[in-house]
This record gives structure tokens, sequence and C-alpha cells, in this order.
């Protein structure tokens, strides 16, 4: 048995993957982070127990000796915000009484979820979900360690570093150290993107700032995306500079006119030193991105160890979902070994 | 002044298919597709990969002027780039992939129909069926519609259409919950209505009255533009399968299975036999790989990997290769027959 972990809503991905898993006669069984929560029930005993979960009046044993392989697509544990009841009257103590609930019924979710993943460890996986929180700086060492070109980058709570900084390198972005976040504000969902930098808003800043981080601002003749799969690369270039509003971050998404994205070739060097650096992070799975400078330059921004991959098989018709249900057919038979499929 | 060692490439979404008057350039991303003259199909193909002097040397200078003026318009509609590193930019894999068995069914219904919907839908799912129309030529209660619905509830299927005649239970304020509440139901159209309206829900989900009765499949297999497909999945689909009739099943009202209600032959009846066993049979998949380029007529249209095509209704019954017969359009002159 394959097992599946997903999420419970937009995974048009997951269910294609099933379906090639299907079609190769592999059993799986699909389980999303949501169903963890208080609308299914289920209990597990420990030690050494099996989780059992009903689900739509449907009782189903997980037991870690039946999952051969698991395929960690990814994982909401979603509890969803129902408020909790308090006894407090002073509205702002309650309003900060239930921010701290809810972290903590998080943090209680999250354990689970990695008690659930430890009795799992036997099984083969596609991408184990403890390597899936990267450092963004270790992986630029670790990039530059491969051959790789990577930004000039600064991470400073001086403004006097960031002037000059800037003076170096002309234009510069910023973005933020870790996984960026949405903030949900009233009826806006607030975005950290990567932003451009400019001497005005500089000229505005405190003398000294929260830690930041700043990199040169490269010029783009296009940029890639590249999946890496079980040290295969398929990349997809992205023409985002014919555009004013994706220059700076092509997910600032034009949806009217779409920025083009069509399939591409990495010089085979490049692919070289991207394998390296996945071997180097220990991924088997990473979605990659890189920008080609209008001096032919390759310089290498990021690789995000889950990356959403349905959005370079579908324009650039690679049919990877195809590749994963085989790669993990192959995992469900034969284990971690590498093997070719 | 044009930098004459450039080398211009189309992006690979952007596909020329050539037809016998004029071609197309299909934009399977854009999903839309322009139409140019058969001379640009051809520096854009047998020449692909030569610089702009290479090409105005191909044609012994004489049209540079033209070339020019090509380029600039493929530049301007964001079709093609000027490209400095061609090996980097493959075209497009055209393969065409599915991992279901069956990937859309039609079910007829009229007064007369007797069917298991628990079974075929229980079939279908089997088969990994993602999309289903179902087609009431007869007057059906808002209670027969959510009972079908309510079976379908739980399944892979990922669409499904409903067309229903009109009746008084079929008014927009039953209609809208029932889209509402099933998130698979794309559409329902009703056909004889008194008027014709069209309406959008916030979902996506359309709700569409039309005063034109749909009493019989005969009222299918039109080919018209509005009916073009222009992406990667329908094009790619295209190059080796006909694109109506691949992984498609049907059951007509009464029962038997069929590449399409409106098609003579039948696999066997619901009632007796299993969509599985009617699949099984060799003949079922005959008509799937008869793609537009074995098809008379079409094989030289420029619109024949975005097109419907119909095996049903076609211009010469006994010839099972003959162009669509609801099809208007003559490639040769580029012209559509007014009806």
């Amino acid at each position: 048995m394959i097992l599946v972990l997903s999420q419970s809503s937009h995974e048009l991905t997951t269910e294609e993957v099933m379906d090639w898993l299907e079609d190769l006669g592999l059993p799986c069984l699909r389980l999303n982070g949501e169903d963890l929560d208080a609308d299914s029930s289920w209990s597990a005993r420990v030690p050494g127990g099996d989780f059992e979960i009903t689900l739509d009046g449907r009782t189903l044993k997980l037991a870690a000796g039946d999952i051969q392989a698991v395929w960690f697509r990814r994982w909401a544990h979603g509890r969803r915000d129902q408020p909790v009841e308090l006894i407090l009257d002073d509205s702002r103590e309650r309003q900060e009484a239930q921010r701290e609930i809810s972290s903590h019924l998080d943090q209680e979710m999250a354990r689970l979820s990695g008690y659930l993943f430890s009795q799992l460890h036997d099984a083969a996986w596609l991408s184990r979900p403890s390597i899936t929180r990267l450092n963004k700086l270790e992986v630029l060492e670790e990039a530059a360690r491969a051959g790789l070109e990577v930004p000039a980058t600064l991470i400073t709570t001086r403004k006097k570093h960031l002037e000059e900084f800037m003076r170096t390198h002309g234009g510069i972005i910023t973005k933020s150290i870790g996984e960026s976040r949405a903030l949900h504000l009233g009826d806006y969902f607030h975005t950290m993107l990567t932003a451009e930098i400019g001497t005005d808003l500089i000229a505005q800043l405190p003398e000294d700032l929260f830690p930041s981080l700043f990199q040169e601002k490269l010029d783009k003749r296009y940029e890639i995306r590249a999946f890496y799969l079980a040290g295969e690369l398929y990349s997809m270039a992205i023409f985002s500079q014919i555009d004013d509003q994706t220059r700076v971050d092509f997910r600032h998404y034009n949806n009217v006119k779409p920025n083009r994205v069509v399939p591409f070739k990495l010089p085979a060097d490049i692919a070289d030193r991207i394998s390296r650096l996945m071997g180097a992070l220990e991924l088997e799975t990473g979605s990659l991105d890189l920008v080609k400078t209008t001096d032919g330059r390759y310089v290498f921004l990021e690789v995000n160890p889950v990356g959403q991959f349905g959005m370079v098989s579908k324009p650039c018709n690679y049919h990877l979902e195809q590749r994963v249900a085989e790669i993990l057919a192959r995992k469900a038979r034969h284990g971690n070994s590498p093997q070719p499929v | 002044m044009q930098d004459k060692s450039r080398i211009f490439m189309l992006f690979a979404c952007c596909i020329p298919v050539l037809g016998a008057r004029r071609s197309t350039i299909c934009d399977l991303q854009r999903q839309t597709f322009r139409f140019i003259p058969n001379g640009l199909h051809e520096i854009l193909t047998e020449h692909r990969g030569k610089t702009v002097a290479g090409i105005e040397a191909a044609y012994g200078h004489e049209y540079d002027a033209e070339i020019a003026e090509y380029f600039e318009f493929l530049i301007a509609h964001e079709l093609g780039f000027w490209c400095d590193d061609p090996d980097c930019f493959p075209e497009i894999d055209l393969t065409w992939k599915a991992p279901e068995r069956i990937t859309n069914a039609i079910l007829d219904v009229d007064a007369e129909s007797r069917h298991d919907f628990d079974k075929i839908l229980r079939e279908l799912d089997d088969l990994g069926c993602k999309a289903l129309q179902i087609r009431f030529y007869d007057a059906v209660g808002l209670a027969e519609l959510e009972r079908v619905l309510e079976l379908a509830r739980y399944g892979r299927l990922r669409s499904i259409d409903l067309l229903v005649r009109y009746s008084e239970e079929m008014a927009e304020v039953d209609l809208e919950p029932l889209l509402r509440k099933h998130g698979r139901l794309s559409s329902i159209v009703v056909h004889s209505a008194p008027e014709d309206r069209l309406k959008r829900l916030p979902s996506g989900a359309l709700l569409s009255y039309r005063t034109k009765s749909v009493d019989s499949p005969h009222c299918c297999g039109e080919v018209h533009p509005r009916y073009f497909v222009t992406n990667i999945g329908c094009f790619s689909e295209a190059q080796k399968h006909n694109t109506c009739l691949n992984k498609k099943i049907s059951v007509d009202t009464r029962g038997e299975i069929k590449n399409c209600p409106s098609l003579a032959r039948s696999f066997g009846n619901i009632r007796t036999t299993s969509l599985h066993n009617a699949l099984a049979h060799r003949d079922f998949r005959e008509l799937w790989s008869i793609n537009k380029d074995r098809i008379d007529v079409c094989r030289d249209c420029e619109f024949r990997y975005v097109c419907t095509d119909c095996r049903a209704y076609i211009a010469e019954p006994q010839n099972l290769y003959s162009k669509p017969s609801k099809c208007t359009y003559d490639p040769y002159t580029a012209a559509w027959r007014s009806a």
C-alpha cells in the first residue's frame, strides 16, 4: 500500500498521481492533514499502536507494516479556526488568549503529525518531512559549494551597510529570510513576495534595522523553474520581463496575459551542479528557481523541497504526475534502493 | 534596423498548423489562435533555427521586407522571441497520455428509459471517468436529478453537465441551489425553455436556458468555432486520436452501450452486460484512433487540431473517413458556407 499525505482542497496534482498509481495497479490511500482534526474520529494507542481513523462513516486502520511507500505531497494540519470559549471578560485579553491557545493547538497537531510520520519511518518516502524545512541561507552556501553562481547577498541590521551594498550593486531587492507568509487581514491577503528597494525607501529607514536580507537585483533575460525528481531535471523558462507587472517577481501573476512559459533545457554543466547541490542537501525532489541574466549567466536563487510541479508539468507537457507515480511504485517494490525505473 | 544575425523562435506553446489556403498559429497557453499566410508557415517550419540573414538568402532576397514585417508581427503579438541560445529551447513534446480507461461519457435519458443509475455511475467511476454529460430529452423531476447527483457525490468524476427539458420544476430558484450543492456540476442547460437566458455563478458553474428544443441525439455533431478548444490537452490528443470519441463511452435512452448515442452500433445493453465488457470488445476502440489527419478535407484544414470531430453524421455515410456533414467550412477557399 502507498500512503499519500496531502491536503483536502486545491490538490488536482494529488488526484492525478493517484490515477496513475491506479493505472499501475498499485493500491493507495490518501490521508489529508485536515483528516486528523476534529471533524473525523480517530485514535492511536501508544506504544506501537496502529492509527484507527473513521472518516465518512468508514473506519480504516493505518498499520505501519502495511505501508511500503509514502508520498509526502503536502500536509496542512488544518485545525479549523473555531474560537475557544473563554471566561475572560477583557476583550484585549480575550484576543491574546485566543491567539496563544490557537498557536498551542497548532503545535499539538504538529507533534501529532510528527508521531504519525515517525511511526512510518521504515517505509520508503518520496521526500521525508524532516527535510522539507530548509534554511535559505544554508542553501545559498551549499549552492556556492556545488559551483552554482548565487546573487550577492547581505543580511544586516545597519542602514550604513545597506547603503554601501546599494552603491556597489545599483539595484537591490529584499525578501524574507525564512518562508514567506500570507497575512489575512480583513478582506485582503497580504503576501510577502520579492520586492525591489529604492534609495527613497532606504532614506526613510532608521539607522538600526531588524535583521533583513538584501540581494543584488539581477538583470533577467528570463527565469527558470526546474523540477528535480530523483536524479532527473525538468525545466521551464518563464518570460517575465516582457510584462512590467512580473519583472521583479513573476508570482505577481498577470492572469489576463500570463507570462510565456516554455520547455527549457539547462546546459549540462549547470544541470550537474544542481544534481550535486540536491545530493548535498539530501533532497530527492525540489523546485529550483534560477535566473538567466542578460549577460548570459545562470544564477541560482532558491530551492523549495516540496514544490508545485504541476506548474512545470502542465505547460511543458512533461507528464510528471505519471513519473512521480512510477517512482512511488519503484519505492513500494524495492524500498529506497536507487534502481532505475 | 534589425540585426540580421538574430534567430527568431516561436514560443514552444505557439504551434504553426498548415492549411490548404492559410495557416494558424495555435497558442496553447493563451488558448487562442491567429491566422498566418502559408508563406510564413514555411519560414517558421522549414527555416526554423536559421538567422534572419539565412532566411532572406534562402528566398534570394526577394522578400526581405515581408520577412521583416512577419517577425515584427510575431514579436508584437508575443508569439515568439529573439533567441540567443536556441539549443536550450526544445519544441514541446506532443505525446498525449491519460491514466483513465474512460475519460468522458454520455448518458441519454427519455421518458421510456429505465436506467440503473447506481450501476452505471459505479462502473464509470471504476473506469476512472472524469466528465459525464446526462441528457434528459423529456421532462424530469427535481427529485430525480437530486437522486442521480447524490449517487455521483463521492466518486472520481470531476465534472457533470446536465441537459434537461424545461418544466416548471426547472426554475432558476430550484436549479441554482443544486449547482451550489454539487461542486462537480459544471453546467445545467435547460432546453425548450420559454426564453434564452444565461447565468454564471460565482463558482464558474453555468445555468443556461435555451428556447431550442433538444429532443434526440440528432441535435449533436455540430462543427463550429465556438466548439474549438485550443489547449495542450486537446491539441496533443488530436495528434493521434479522435477529438470526440477517444476514451468516450455512451449509454443511449434504451440502455445500448455505444461509442456515441448517435451511432448505430451497440456493444450490448447495460441491463445484461457491463461497461467493462463493452469496452473489452475489440471493435470498441476502433474509432478512437481516427484523427483528423486521416479524414478527408479535415486533413487539409488549419483548424484540425483544435476542432471537434463527429463520426456519426458524415458527408458520405459509406465512407468512414469522410468529413463531418455538419461542418460548413471549406479549407480550400478558407470560407464558411452560410447555413
